[in-house]
């Protein structure tokens, strides 16, 4: 089983309301697949469709090779999940919330469960309600790895959470999750690129590209050219370029003698002779990589800009 | 077995001080219903207004520790914790029904044996009994409870929805039913017990396996309304059918009903405006000797001279739109049907003054002198000893030697039903006064025989004035 976690064409409608539009993803074995996407993207819908707490309208989505649909019992023996607002029984120490899930789970190592109680500072004897909102999800982190799941799924996990409480499970979550397949979705992107070894970003209920990360920041570069005078621009630029203006060349914008746009299929020598074929008098032509971030709002614009 | 274990010591750990008000409550339940069920308290004893106060805020414990107990797994909306871990929705559902077991209807069990041996009775022969009435406590407290639980998120949700329950309820009642058909015969009361146990049963089933809360909330609708079609009317021969399984004494052979010739039809005024009563003269024919026949239900179809035709089904009353009587009043009509009859057996107990008087069913009255009256207290186990009692008196005259007052007190009993009756506890009491002067006595009237005979004939229907 080489992908761990498979969805195809996986749709859900709430009411009138199309949340996810034919989602098609394939998160290989050991990978840290980060999903990424604005509010309401439906990244949440796709994770509780995946985890069998709502159901597809249309599709499918398989986890460890079995139909989420059918996900129950002792299949979660296999899966650690984690959400930002997952209700936890809040009356419950954390010593006994541990030692409550112990026998639910067959492979369930005590010692790597003090460990990360350790790790994450929890107090034993304080009730879950009366954690900090980065302490309760550090314990459901640490109620989600004793068992050594094969496939851990985190929705939102760094939301609320503080710098250092931030590295602290990062650092707890990876340290103690080898040979395991990581999905994770988030909004904290300086965070996800740390990490991360794949991506997917989901916008309108899509998936506008999936891939691995290096590869992504292989492909986009801030292009900017630099001329003598002030360049010829295209009719309409930049509201509305010609039909012979790449595709992949995002977000254009100019000043006096200066060109800039992102460019999503960057190829040192393709795409400058490209450049250099479309506009004469350019004096100098810089390809800088961007952050994770950077890529993240472009496309989101670009993807707005052609939802309108 | 493991898993439903470790789930229920989770949940009496969790919720160990309701359960110790709980469990005090039953005893506070018990020890003042025994003492309120003793001869010689009044009516409305401090033991007494303390158990009908234990009993209500009982009730209403084990609403809230059922409600608690589900909503810690709640089964309604998506961010439980326990969905995506390894429980098993089986050891879920069956650790849950233990804890209500053992802490609810086995402290109640405990609770009506020490009732019933503080009356004096034998506990343990009760015991057939007890259980069916833990199975209307079930029925009716229970599981729809526990289903409640399972389809809202929070107490707010399952207490506004009790509300809201109780609303629809007293609007139907009030505006819908009318006033004589509130209290249903004992069949349909029984077959609405089964119904709404076993809807709430199916609604908890679906909820735990498949959590599909808005499908669960249709299901339970429907078994909402489907039970109150079954209380006001369930089809006449189920009652029947009923009624006959729990008569053990044999049918009557040779018993016939017909229509005397040349008989007149009566009628009367209905409830319903645009309707009029018709009452048919029926005679009987090879009743045992000292019986009486009493019609229950009648199927009739009248046919008119000029072949008009109407036919009522199974109904109590010949209840006839006034169209249709117009066209037949002064003729003489075909009549033909079926009619259900009961053959009421009468059991009277004259009740003896200032001493206890055994009644049928294993209950006594006693009668002891009052303030210029006597007072009157009866006991029976799992059924009230009398439904009603009433009072008369005649003036008989004597001629020379004057006239005679002649007075009585009569405690009539009518139960048919062979189940005990829905309560908390299993001991029922009543208690009534009677004139210093009257004759006290216990009538027992119930059907010895229940049965169905078709009949055929003519009669004149009067015309309207």
């Amino acid at each position: 089983m080489s992908n761990p976690i498979r969805i195809a064409g996986l749709t859900r409608k709430f009411r009138r309301t199309q949340v996810l539009q034919g989602i098609d993803l394939a998160v290989p074995r050991d990978a840290v697949f980060a999903l990424i996407g604005p509010n309401g993207a439906g990244k949440t819908t796709t994770i509780k469709i995946l985890m069998n707490i709502l159901r597809p309208t249309s599709g499918c989505a398989e986890i460890l090779g079995m139909d989420s649909r059918r996900l129950a019992g002792r299949d979660f023996t296999r899966i650690g999940y984690v959400s930002e607002n997952q209700e936890l029984p809040d009356w419950m120490t954390v010593d006994y919330f541990m030692r409550y899930l112990r026998p639910f789970y067959p492979a369930w190592d005590d010692e790597l469960a003090g460990d990360l109680l350790r790790r994450f500072n929890l107090p034993g004897d304080r009730q879950l309600k009366h954690l900090s909102r980065g302490m309760r999800m550090k314990a459901a982190l640490a109620s989600s790895l004793p068992y050594r799941p094969e496939v851990i799924v985190l929705d939102e996990p760094f939301t609320g959470l503080d710098p250092l409480a931030r590295d602290e499970f990062i650092e707890g979550l990876l340290e103690r999750s080898q040979n395991t397949t990581i999905l994770i979705s988030s909004h904290d992107l300086a965070d996800i690129e740390t990490f991360a070894s794949h991506i997917a970003y989901l916008e309108h209920g899509r998936i506008q590209f999936a891939e691995e990360l290096s590869a992504l920041s292989d492909r986009f570069r801030e292009i900017e050219i630099t001329f003598d005078a002030a360049p010829p621009l295209p009719a309409g630029w930049p509201a509305s370029l010609p039909a012979s203006w790449p595709a992949s060349w995002l977000q254009p914008e100019s000043s006096a003698a200066l060109i800039r746009f992102t460019d999503s299929h960057y190829d040192a020598e393709r795409t400058i002779a490209e450049i250099r074929a479309r506009f004469p008098g350019i004096r100098d032509i810089s390809a800088t990589p961007m952050p994770l971030r950077a890529i993240f709002v472009t496309v989101a614009k670009s993807t707005r800009g052609v939802a309108a | 077995m493991n898993q439903t274990l470790h789930i229920l010591r989770k949940d009496i750990r969790r919720f160990r001080y309701e359960l110790c008000v709980t469990i005090a409550l039953t005893g506070a339940f018990a020890w003042s219903r025994a003492a309120a069920d003793m001869p010689g308290q009044p009516q409305f004893s401090r033991a007494a207004i303390l158990a009908g106060f234990s009993g209500f805020f009982l009730v209403l414990a084990w609403w809230f520790l059922i409600t608690q107990l589900i909503h810690a797994e709640s089964l309604a909306g998506d961010r439980q914790f326990w969905v995506t871990r390894p429980y098993s929705w089986r050891h879920l559902l069956a650790a849950k029904i233990l804890f209500v077991t053992a802490f609810v209807n086995v402290p109640l069990l405990a609770a009506q044996l020490a009732i019933l041996a503080a009356a004096g009775y034998q506990p343990l022969a009760g015991i057939p009994k007890l259980l069916w009435m833990q199975f209307g406590v079930a029925a009716f407290l229970l599981v729809p409870a526990f289903a409640l639980g399972t389809v809202t998120r929070n107490l707010a949700q399952f207490v506004l929805t009790i509300l809201c329950g109780l609303l629809s309820l007293y609007i139907t009642l009030v505006v819908v039913v009318p006033s004589e058909a509130i209290v249903a015969p004992w069949p349909n009361r029984a077959v609405t017990a089964w119904v709404a146990c076993a809807g709430a049963t199916l609604m908890i089933i679906w909820q735990f396996s498949r959590r599909s809360t808005m499908a669960c909330i249709g299901a339970g609708l429907i078994t909402l309304l489907l039970a109150g079609v079954v209380y006001y009317s369930l089809p006449m021969p189920v009652q029947n059918a009923m009624r006959l399984g729990v008569v053990h004494e044999p049918e009557p052979k040779g018993v016939c009903v017909y229509i005397p010739p040349l008989s007149n039809a009566s009628y009367s005024q209905g409830s319903v405006s645009d309707r009029l009563v018709i009452g048919l003269p029926f005679a009987y024919t090879g009743l045992p000797k000292g019986e009486i026949a009493q019609p229950e239900m009648m199927d009739v179809t009248i046919e008119g001279p000029s072949g008009q035709r109407w036919s009522s089904g199974w109904e109590r009353n010949l209840a006839i739109p006034r169209g249709f009587y117009r066209s037949i009043q002064g003729a003489t009509v075909s009549v033909h049907g079926s009619l259900r009859l009961s053959l009421p057996q009468q059991t009277i107990v004259p009740l003896s003054y200032g001493q206890a008087t055994r009644i049928p069913g294993d209950g006594f009255c006693e009668v002891s002198p009052g303030v210029n009256q006597w007072e009157i207290f009866c006991r029976s186990p799992f059924r009230p000893p009398y439904d009603v009692p009433s009072g008369g008196g005649m003036d008989i005259d004597h001629g020379s030697a004057g006239i005679e007052r002649h007075s009585w007190t009569r405690l009539l009993s009518t139960w048919d039903s062979p189940f005990p009756d829905f309560a908390l506890s299993p001991v029922f009491t009543g208690q009534a006064t009677s004139p210093i002067d009257a004759e006290i006595s216990l009538v027992r009237d119930y059907p010895s025989a229940w049965i169905t005979r078709g009949f055929a004939g003519s009669v004149r229907i009067p015309g309207v004035r």
